[in-house]
């Protein structure tokens, strides 16, 4: 197998990785640091440090020590020009102290002009990979998922807790970032670990997510864990958190330099992979694994020229000389890489050459999702709660964590030792010692200051390395409690990816009547009206706004919010919602209403229907069903009435008839007459039209004989099929959305939300005629009657321009360059001839004007309808 | 989760069927729940609603009406406010997952409400099947992001059934 490194064939053998199959074709610079462009090689393997953080399949910031090598997968490095190698910017380690911490806060602030270019400029220099804008966005979809128990973690703690699980019969998922035991060499732990993973892969109930990442704990608990696949969206009656620990990373001059390991990833290249980490390696360290990995390491071909641990560490090693007790690193050397190692023991210090150092100073615990679901129903096992903790430990401090008798809490962990202030604090940010110093002296003190001023913490890692140097700092500077506490964790403990955390989510939500295809059928351009898609119009506005004033045309209004309401008191309820008067509405009667908040001011309007046996049929807007049915029934129940509503929206279709010829029309399909006498203006009827059963409501909301008729959503199609067939000779057109707003603007009628704002009262609006402030009571009522004793400063008003054209909507009104409103419709009237408009009027010194200017256009204020004022047409 | 390989298809279905809804005071709709026949899904303490097969719809309106109109009540045909969707089992446990974060348990029938595709929806699980419920003007929706979203599961529009409850009562 192969893979594509930078345009040349690398080989890799099964179970290789990425990195380690780069690492043996002879890689050794994986990447450049994210400011000061230093080498960086490999260090962790265990998916905690940015240094292999490379380009895979145009994926950026991908961690290559956890990715398995598969044939043909691109893969390059982010940083470094002309190579990573040989970067020309490697300059900037030497410059570091020109670039100390926060100093572009300060350096660059002036001039404000240079700023932007400066920005460039840091941009271009400093970051990791980019991703490529043209790639085309991937979709991944989210499952959700109830266990019982979610286990994070398949170490030897996590696969006991999974079994413990199983033998008390519940259900649990098990997620490891990698393949359990895959990153162990062989020994004690991976035998262990390789026999509890055969017992729960028999195990009923238990589900095993291997490279699957549990990105964060939120409030639920929920657990979003992202595998191959999907995203898991774990929702468990119980969180075990067994991540283990990690090799705390070490703090002194050239720590970061290729060649110098955590313990425990050289361990794994030797053991798992049998790559040899250097030919002569320094060991140096503090931990009871020092000697498993000296013999790992030796067993892979590597010499160990020293081993320095401290005094008392039981080592068992055959050749004690290489042993020096007490010693410590003060250095590293090199200049690509390692070349020595600088140690200083009771006999002096010492320069000891080599080309790798491996360190296993400490196990910092893994705890970012312990500390993120603090208070939440976690527990802990294994090495998260006690570093390192025996097998036997482990495996038992797993069980007992199913069992809920462990507390979840973040264990102290190792205690860092100082920072050198030469080395590199954040491997992720390039934070140096030195930077932590700069900014204690600048007063940054505290642990959350010194993330936020110096960004350590904030890179891929989470802190998952510098943490406890932060907190260790901090310490030595005499901080003590919350000023010296780990820095608050939140989600992603790992790195995502933007369509992981997208994964799941659409929101597209598109609402369509039943006669959507109908539209689309016709050529019909459909425009977003909140969540619904309508018709713009068929191609012709024009042609759709004639047919309506001169011959005939069907519209959609199934998006209509439509109610029955019913019950003993359903006129009082509707007395008490409504500022008209609907006790006086006697069946088959309708009315126009308004329909206000408690401060008066207008939420909708609709129509109130009149249906025997005191029930009623209301209409509210488009897109006001949703809003008008939570609004009806918190009142039903605070009012404590006897009112049943049922929300008619969804259920029944509505389809407008309107124009001259429109009783022609219906005459003609309806099985009863339909005449003026017998069906006037605000009166609606059951009627069969078509052979669909009706409830015909007569208006004129764009200002001509009009019928509504409301039907059974699943006959809208046949109705609207039969209107347009025996319309042909009328000449009817279906009408869209954008003809409406023009007739109905010629009739002065307003669009609540368009031509409204938030504090609309009625009176505002030219609607005070809707209100009856002689009621007993009414949702607003105290209110209106309170401003009611206020002169109005504000109106809604008519405008006429004069030309073919009218002022864009929004314009600004201006009397002698004063600003007095602005316009919310308009529209050029081709009926009339000249433009038209409403617009929010300001009063002048008590008194409205009567002449405006909207955008450079003269404009004349006007009240009422602009067609037809006294209604001639619609009560025809 | 579904084990690839072992033939299963999930096949989602357009199901046919009536829906009454019937708002009232709760012991009348505790007395209709059991006497109006059809599959009886409580909604709210003062909502309910009988679901039936197609033809049922004209006597599920009768007994619903019957029951409630006496008391002031309301009860109407909703049938087209709804798009309803079918799927066998054990696909359509994973299915549900993809669209419901509530679980939906292991007792049958159970009806839960929720949301599906980001708007309200409703479930009835019943021992053969799985019924999904969302508002008719978002039915294209659900249909869309089954087929799309869910394409790993090998998802195929299957023909029209019929609703039928393996047996009536209240869920």
């Amino acid at each position: 197998m192969r893979i594509d490194f930078e345009g040349r064939a690398v080989e890799a053998r099964p179970g290789d990785t990425i990195a380690s199959a780069l690492f043996r074709s002879g890689v050794r610079v994986f990447s450049r640091s994210f400011k000061l462009h230093r080498r960086r090689g490999l260090y962790c393997l265990t998916g905690d440090c940015p240094n292999c953080l490379m380009t895979v399949a145009g994926e950026p910031g991908v961690r290559t020590c956890m990715t398995p090598a598969s044939a043909g997968v691109e893969v390059r490095r982010e940083r470094g020009w002309p190579s990573p190698e040989r970067d020309v910017l490697g300059i900037l380690s030497h410059l570091g102290w020109l670039f100390p911490v926060g100093f572009y806060y300060k350096v660059l602030a002036r001039p404000r002009w240079a700023w932007p270019q400066a920005e460039r400029l840091v941009r271009a220099l400093t970051g990791v990979g980019a991703v490529d804008p043209s790639a085309t966005p991937r979709e991944r979809e989210s499952i959700n998922d109830h266990p019982d128990v979610l286990i994070v973690g398949a170490g030897v703690a996590g696969l006991a807790a999974a079994l413990e699980a199983a033998g008390s019969g519940r259900t649990a998922v098990v997620v490891d970032e990698g393949v359990p035991g895959e990153t162990i060499a062989p020994g004690s732990t991976r035998s262990r670990l390789e026999a509890l993973l055969a017992d729960v892969r028999r195990a009923d109930g238990v589900r095993l997510f291997e490279r699957a990442a549990a990105i964060g704990v939120y409030e639920g608990p929920l657990v979003p864990v992202v595998t191959e696949t999907l995203v898991h969206l774990v929702r468990p009656g119980q969180v075990v958190v067994a991540t283990g620990a990690v090799e705390q990373h070490a703090v002194f001059e050239g720590s970061d330099l290729p060649g110098v390991w955590l313990a425990r990833g050289a361990s794994r290249l030797a053991g798992v992979h049998g790559l040899a980490p250097a030919r002569r390696a320094v060991v140096a360290g503090a931990t009871p694994e020092l000697g498993d990995h000296v013999r790992v390491l030796r067993d892979a071909g590597v010499e160990i020229v020293a081993v320095a641990a401290p005094h008392g560490l039981e080592l068992d090693l055959p050749d004690a000389g290489v042993v020096h007790p007490g010693a410590s690193v003060l250095a590293a050397r090199g200049r690509t890489g390692i070349a020595g190692v600088r140690l200083r023991s009771e006999a002096g210090e010492r320069l000891i050459p080599c080309d790798g150092l491996i360190l296993s100073t400490g196990l910092v615990p893994r705890d970012s999702l312990l500390r993120q679901g603090a208070g939440l129903a976690m527990t802990a096992a294994g090495d998260v709660t006690s570093p390192g903790c025996s097998l036997a430990e482990a495996e038992a401090s797993g069980r007992r964590a199913v069992r809920g008798e462990y507390a979840a809490s973040p264990s102290p962990g190792a205690q860092a030792t100082g920072v050198a202030s030469g080395g590199v604090v954040c491997l992720c940010e390039d934070v140096k010692a030195r930077d932590l110093e700069r900014a204690w002296s600048e007063g940054f003190r505290s642990t959350e200051l010194l993330k936020r001023y110096t960004t350590a913490t904030m890179g891929p890692c989470q802190g998952a390395l510098c943490g406890p140097h932060l907190e260790a700092f901090a310490r030595s500077k005499g901080a003590a409690g919350p000023a010296s506490a780990a820095t608050t964790a939140r989600p992603p403990a790992r790195p995502v990816r933007l369509e992981d955390a997208a994964a799941g989510v659409h929101l597209d939500v598109e609402h369509r009547t039943a006669l959507h295809q109908r539209h689309l059928d016709l050529g019909a351009a459909m425009e977003w009206l909140g969540a619904w898609r309508r018709p713009e119009h068929y191609g012709d506005v024009l042609d759709e706004y004639w047919a309506v004033r001169r011959r005939v045309s069907i519209m959609d209004v199934g998006t209509l919010g439509k109610f029955l309401i019913g019950g003993p008191e359903a006129t009082e309820f509707l007395e008490r919602i409504y500022p008209c008067r609907v006790g006086d509405l006697e069946p088959g009667r309708l009315r126009y209403t308004l329909m206000l908040n408690e401060a008066g001011f207008v939420l909708d309007d609709g129509l109130i229907c009149a249906l025997p046996g005191g029930r009623f049929y209301c209409t509210l807007s488009s897109g006001g069903a949703d809003v008008g049915e939570a609004w009806l029934r918190q009142w039903r129940e605070f009012f404590d009435l006897k009112v049943n509503v049922l929300n008619r929206t969804a259920a029944l279709g509505a389809i407008n008839v309107a124009g001259p010829a429109a009783r022609e029309l219906l005459s003609g399909l309806a099985d009863e007459t339909i005449d003026a006498e017998s069906f006037p203006h605000l009166r609606h009827r059951e009627l069969d039209v078509a052979g669909v059963r009706c409830h015909v409501l007569r208006l004129g909301f764009v200002g001509e004989l009009s019928y509504e008729l409301h039907h059974a959503a699943s006959e809208s199609v046949c109705l609207w099929d039969a209107l347009l067939g025996a319309g042909a000779e009328l000449g009817i057109k279906p009408c869209g959305v954008e003809a409406l707003r023009l007739l109905r603007l010629e009739k002065g009628h307003i669009l609540v939300g368009q031509d409204t704002d938030f504090d609309s009262t009625p009176d505002a609006i030219g609607l005070g005629w809707t209100v009856r402030l002689d009621k007993d009571t009414f949702i607003g009522k105290r209110e209106l009657e309170r401003l009611s004793a206020i002169p109005t400063t504000r109106r809604l008003v008519g405008l006429t321009f004069d030309g073919e054209s009218a002022p864009p909507e929004g314009a600004p009104l201006s009397v002698e360059g004063r600003h007095v409103g602005y316009l919310t419709s308009s529209r050029f009237s081709p009926v009339l001839g000249y433009g038209i408009g409403l617009g929010w009027l300001d009063s002048v010194g008590g008194r409205y004007p009567t002449a405006v200017r909207a955008a450079d256009r003269a404009g004349t204020v006007t009240t009422g309808a602009f067609y037809d004022p006294e209604g001639v047409r619609l009560r025809a | 989760m579904i084990r690839k390989g072992c033939g299963c298809v999930l096949e989602l279905s357009p199901v046919a069927l009536t829906i009454v809804a019937c708002a009232g005071e709760a012991p009348a709709l505790d007395a209709l729940a059991t006497s109006a026949g059809g599959y009886a899904c409580r909604i709210a303490p003062d909502e309910l609603w009988l679901l039936g097969a197609p033809g049922d719809g004209r006597r599920l309106l009768e007994r619903a009406r019957a029951g409630v109109v006496a008391t002031g009540g309301l009860a109407e045909t909703q049938t087209d406010a709804w798009s309803v969707y079918a799927a066998a089992w054990p696909e359509a446990a994973e299915l549900f997952a993809r669209l419901a974060a509530v679980p939906l348990g292991p007792e049958r029938p159970v009806f839960v409400q929720c949301e599906l595709v980001h708007v309200a929806g409703k479930a009835l699980a019943l021992a053969d099947r799985l019924y999904l419920l969302v508002p008719s003007p978002v039915g294209h929706q659900l249909e869309e992001r089954i087929l799309h979203g869910c394409r790993d599961l090998a998802p195929r529009r299957g023909p029209p059934v019929d609703f039928g409850a393996p047996a009536p009562g209240a869920a």
